[in-house]
């Protein structure tokens, strides 16, 4: 195992049942202080991997390495934002200190120091005036935020986000991805980010993994995006266009 | 009569004590049954409970205990997650109703006390209470709210989003269980006092009460609590002032506030 990669799947199946992996024979590296992109359709099996990276689940079989011992590892989660209910008159610092939950421990109540990371996760992600209002009424790229400081309140190693640009409008997109890669860039943080979509994040992610039909691509996104690769991957015919630094990718002549 | 005379009359002082407590920790779970959706889920464990006493009825033995008993077993089974592709959970606990209330009515056919107890248990009878029974939900009362308190926010945290709080390693399914444990206790002691149909208004009305009145989460509960123990003593003061059942007098008056309050909220 290189000494740079963080996590490490190793002939890995996921699923839910043993006789029926939604994803199997997974060979790939998350590289420390990475961006990494998973994309693949709906259905793949992308949110089923990151509850096994995450713990929640077991895998089928295979393993996951991580560099560091596991417990020391913190994962930040951002769910999928439609896994939560919206029925909840939860505020968004009630649901930010959510994130300090494990660190503060069983019995205990959130302290003064607790209330002032929740302070700076709000302020990090742009939302420091929200602090007091519902969640369910925040628009989806407020949600989304609020989502993502919970997790960086946690002070997490690694942050895992699960489809953060689902059902947005652009700019909130944009914004959203654009504070991911701050703090990637600022603060090396490990990052982990699931899409459907991989027009939205190719320009984000550093490296990647493409799904398609349980064929796997992985790799530098510089390497493994490319006219040829996709096109053998997707059966269509991919076109890239370049413009100021950005990858555009079009499907036909 | 006026309101301290009641007070004075021990079987009415019994009552009143009997219906502030179950009403005051039913409202308070009622927060989380309503939040999880699963209202139904507490509509059939209060079924089961009661088949469960009136099987204890039919056989000598303490229905008290049987009614824990199938509630329990009714709460562990809610509280498994299936992942049947084919019909939804709430199915499963429909499922689980109409067997109970089936059950139930098959079980006293043939037995004429069993039968008046199953009618005692839907409408309970709340005048008819010992002090040993306020006793026993006093105590279910306390062991309830320590555990509240004791794992507030991590219950809330688990409630709201099950996948998080587990990818932080909070045992979800161990809690549930838990949640869904306390809940089968709360309805069983509570049936055999204020009877199925008062316990499932208590753990429905009073929360919707707090949803509508209060704008914080943890304002909902203190509102909820507030909302049974008005409706309580509303309900209670009608049905001895006007010579009325009590169950439905304590749920109809939970309604009305229920009216009042949305209607005074939707002026704003
Ligand atoms: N809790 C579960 N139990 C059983 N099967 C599940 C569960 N969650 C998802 N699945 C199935 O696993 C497959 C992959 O789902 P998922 O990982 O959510 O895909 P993606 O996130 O890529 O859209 C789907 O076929 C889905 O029906
Ligand atoms: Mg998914």
């Amino acid at each position: 195992m290189k000494k740079e990669d963080l996590i490490k799947f190793k002939d890995l199946s996921v699923g839910h049942t043993k006789n029926n992996p939604v994803m199997s024979g997974l060979n790939v590296s998350v590289p420390a202080h990475g961006f990494f992109g998973i994309i693949g359709p709906n259905g793949c099996g992308k949110t089923t991997l990151l509850r096994t990276i995450l713990g929640i689940i077991r895998p089928l079989s295979g393993r996951i390495i991580y560099y560091s011992d596991r417990r020391n590892l913190h994962f930040g989660y951002v769910p999928q934002k439609d896994t939560i209910d919206p029925l909840f008159p939860l505020t968004v610092t009630e649901i930010v200190m959510m994130g300090r939950y494990k660190r503060i421990g069983l019995f205990r109540k959130p302290k003064k120091e607790d209330y002032r990371i929740v302070q700076d996760s709000l302020s990090h992600c742009g939302i420091k005036r929200l602090g007091d209002r519902l969640y369910r009424e925040l628009s989806g790229g407020q949600k989304q935020r609020a989502l993502i400081a919970r997790a960086l309140a946690s002070q997490p190693d690694v942050l895992i986000l699960d489809e953060p640009t689902h059902n947005m409008d652009l700019p909130s997109e944009q914004a959203v991805l654009n504070l991911l890669r701050d703090f990637h860039q600022k603060e090396m943080m490990t990052i982990i980010l699931v899409s459907h979509l991989i027009g939205a994040v190719v320009n984000f992610v550093k490296s990647i993994l493409l799904i398609e039909d349980g064929r796997f691509l992985s790799g530098d996104t510089n390497t493994v995006v490319t006219e040829e690769n996709l096109t053998r991957l997707y059966g269509l015919k991919v076109k890239i266009q370049e413009f100021q630094d950005q990858k555009f990718i079009v499907v036909g002549e | 009569m006026d309101f301290l005379e009641i007070v004075k009359a021990s079987f009415l002082r019994n009552a009143l004590m009997a219906l502030l407590i179950t009403s005051s920790f039913l409202s308070y779970l009622g927060v989380y049954v309503v939040l999880k959706r699963i209202v139904f889920a507490g509509i059939a464990i209060s079924q089961i409970a009661s088949l469960g006493y009136v099987l204890g009825m039919l056989l000598k033995l303490n229905p008290q205990i049987c009614s824990l008993g199938t509630s329990l077993i009714g709460a562990v089974l809610f509280s498994f997650h299936t992942r049947e592709k084919r019909f939804s959970r709430e199915s499963m606990v429909g499922l689980g109703y109409a067997l109970s209330s089936s059950l139930g009515i098959l079980f006293v056919a043939k037995s004429a006390t069993a039968e008046a107890g199953m009618l005692n248990l839907l409408f309970g009878n709340v005048l008819m209470i010992s002090s040993g029974k306020v006793c026993l939900v006093a105590a279910i009362s306390l062991l309830i709210f320590i555990f509240y308190s004791l794992f507030n926010k991590e219950i809330a945290f688990i409630a709201f989003d099950e996948e998080t709080a587990r990818a932080q390693g909070l045992n979800a399914r161990l809690f549930e269980l838990l949640f869904y444990l306390l809940l089968a206790v709360g309805i069983s002691a509570a049936i055999s006092i204020i009877g199925a149909l008062l316990s499932f208004s208590f753990l429905t009305v009073p929360a919707l009460c707090g949803l509508c009145a209060a704008k914080r989460f943890s304002g909902v509960f203190k509102a909820a609590l507030l909302c049974g123990i008005i409706s309580s003593l509303l309900g209670l003061y009608l049905s001895y002032y006007c010579d009325l059942p009590t169950g439905p007098a304590v749920v109809t008056a939970n309604i009305a506030l229920f009216a009042v309050i949305f209607f005074l909220k939707s002026l704003r």
